[in-house]
């Protein structure tokens, strides 16, 4: 991860917006809602969201869904709104 | 004899024509004659004094279907020049619906528009199951004409009961889903919504979200038959998976010759590349010949929170997220610990959180007194003789943690990069959400903001294109008939404004829902009356007796 940063969602809530870059240099944005922003920060035991920076990918996934997690597509739980 | 002539007006067509000094004349609800001298003697004559006099702006993207049981002019909505609004967006519409199907859908309206438990109980009468019944009851007393979707997820429960939340369907079912809705289109339905991000009041999926492609494209052959609208919320929060419905609406939109549209559309600069690319994917889909509308819409976002729930907004602050995190009790205890309190300032930097709170808002409307409502956490704290962050810890512990913080234009604020988006012709302004979020923040209002903002701000669009944007093209998108534009013959649904003035008033809380129910409201600046069908429906000095809206009817 290169960059953690708080963004405005839809709903007028606080969101995480997590920059990843892929081995072939792309960066792409993974925005997290609160529940799940705050499941990874305590996950990855982040104290927070500065120190998920340099952080692999693999560690979100952690954070998300346990030991467990080491790939698949996150996005199932992720973004969903309350309003 | 006119009903009515308007004199001494701006004439803003809503086609995006040059505006122009001219009269407009009315009769039977209808708009008789446009053009610089109107013949003829009338009933009564309005002096605009050289204001604008455009069609009634049209709402397409609303959350009103409960609120116009016993409000039929939607407020505040119409007050800000609004005269047609569509409702039953994002899955969900009130009909059709059986009696014993209610409890569930109303769980899932609570989820979506925060309307109290009251809203349901005492402020109408449930006479209905089917659209037409529906239909019924909501013609009694409108004021604003209205276009209602219906809701992909409570056809689901008509057909399916509970397991429309639980399930893909067979295809008997399906069959019955595309013969419940041609009944709803027969019956004034103008089309369809769905939605692949919404949950219910219990954080499950709405049905909808349950459905496979080959029920929707099922549902999509109904909609070719009348030419009507899907209107769909994909997920929105990724930029790739928005891409993919968008190429999804495009097969669907090409199959069955049916316009699509797709909301929300929004720009962070956390996220710089996806509106472009989101934007870009859709003008891609209309030069195959695919109509699928990207909804945006005007106003900022603002974060807003309590200490009540955990907010990432202090995402940054490892030490505040340690104790926003525990459970309430031993949260209010960590807060209430001198020694966690003063390692929180700290943690909030050098200036205590000045730079980082300081132009937080208390937000009226919860437990904080009414003299903190408006002021921002500079303020309090200084004059409190404390640091911002530990006023606002100590403001929140005051009120039971029930103070709501405002961080205003946290995201979609970048107004010169916003309006050249909006005034793309392939960007269809809309995505307010009004009647909805009530207790979050205001959706009002954004009608005003596209003027002041994009019109007399940044200039990135004429006033006759917003005009148009708001208006024409918004009519000619759904396939409204006889709507949005100033022409003989067109239904007599006006708007006078000063463009000069035209705005959205500051956000502040009311308790106008059933059971002194709170929600937050905008007034409209600069809106000098509102006509619908020919009838004065508002002017600023309040609403009118007046009950002239329509259900609209469809072109074609």
């Amino acid at each position: 991860m290169v960059a953690a940063e708080v963004s405005a969602g839809h709903d007028g809530d606080a969101e995480l917006t997590l920059s990843v870059r892929f081995e072939n240099g792309v960066v792409a944005p993974v925005v997290l809602d609160a529940e799940a922003g705050f499941d990874v920060l305590a996950g990855c035991g982040a104290a927070g969201a500065g120190d998920l920076v340099g952080r692999p990918w693999r560690q979100v996934l952690k954070g998300l869904y346990g030991a467990g997690a080491g790939g698949g597509h996150c996005s199932a739980n992720l973004g969903e709104r309350d309003a | 004899m006119h009903d009515l002539v308007i004199r001494n007006a701006r004439v803003v067509d809503g086609t995006g024509a040059p505006a122009y000094a001219g009269e407009v004349a009315v009769k039977d609800g209808r708009i008789v004659a446009v053009g610089p001298r109107v013949e003829g003697p009338a009933l009564a004559e309005m002096d605009a004094g050289g204001k604008a006099v455009a069609p009634g702006f049209i709402d397409p993207h609303t959350h009103f279907d409960v609120q116009l049981l016993w409000d039929g002019a939607a407020k505040p909505s119409l007050e800000h020049g609004v005269t047609s609004i569509i409702p039953g967006n994002c899955s969900l519409s009130l009909a059709p619906l059986r009696a014993a199907d209610r409890k569930a859908v109303v769980g899932m309206f609570q989820q979506i528009e925060e309307l109290p438990p009251e809203a349901f109980t005492i402020a109408f009468e449930w006479t209905w199951e089917d659209w037409e019944g529906y239909r019924q009851a909501l013609e009694k007393g409108l004021a604003i004409n209205v276009a209602p979707l219906v809701g992909h997820s409570v056809i689901r429960v008509w057909v399916m009961g509970a397991d429309a939340n639980q399930r893909a369907a067979r295809p008997d079912e399906i069959a019955a889903m595309q013969d419940v809705l041609r009944q709803c289109l027969a019956a004034g339905a103008i089309g369809l919504s769905t939605s692949f991000v919404d949950v219910d009041e219990n954080a499950r999926p709405v049905p909808s979200r349950f459905a496979q492609f080959a029920e929707l494209d099922a549902l999509c052959a109904v909609l070719g038959e009348f030419g009507r609208m899907l209107q769909i919320v994909p997920e929105f929060y990724d930029a790739d998976l928005t891409i993919a419905r968008i190429d999804q609406l495009a097969e669907l939109s090409l199959k069955h010759g049916i316009p699509t549209t797709y909301s929300p559309v929004f720009d962070n600069r956390q996220t710089p590349a996806s509106v472009d690319r989101i934007l870009d994917r859709s003008a891609e889909q209309f030069a195959r010949g695919a109509r699928v509308w990207p909804q945006m819409q005007t106003r900022p976002i603002d974060i807003s929170f309590s200490l009540l729930r955990p907010s990432l907004f202090f995402a940054r602050l490892p030490r505040w997220v340690r104790v926003l995190r525990q459970p309430l009790e031993a949260r209010i205890a960590s807060l209430t610990d001198p020694e966690t309190v003063a390692r929180m300032v700290e943690d909030a930097g050098p200036d205590g959180g000045e730079r980082l709170m300081g132009r937080l808002v208390v937000r009226g409307g919860g437990e904080a007194p009414a003299h903190l409502a408006g002021k921002t956490l500079k303020e309090i704290a200084d004059a409190r003789g404390q640091s911002c962050a530990l006023a606002l810890i100590e403001v929140s512990l005051e009120h039971g943690l029930d103070v709501a913080f405002l961080s205003a234009n946290g995201g979609h604020d970048n107004s010169d990069r916003i309006g050249p988006l909006l005034a793309r012709p392939d960007v269809h302004i809309g995505a307010g959400d009004g009647g909805a979020h009530l207790a979050s923040f205001a959706t009002y209002g954004d009608t005003g903001y596209l003027f002041s903002e994009f019109v007399r701000g940044t200039g990135a669009l004429s006033l006759e294109q917003a005009v148009a944007k708001i208006t024409g093209e918004t009519a000619a998108i759904w396939g409204l008939k006889d709507r949005g534009l100033l022409k003989p013959g067109q239904a007599a649904d006006i708007v006078v404004f000063d463009p000069d003035r035209i705005g959205r008033g500051e956000e502040r809380p009311i308790f106008d829902m059933p059971g002194d129910g709170m929600r937050y409201t905008r007034d409209s600046v600069g809106v000098e009356a509102v006509l619908v069908n020919g009838e004065l429906a508002w002017t600023p000095a309040g609403y009118t007796d007046a009950r002239a809206g329509r259900i609209c009817e469809m072109a074609g």
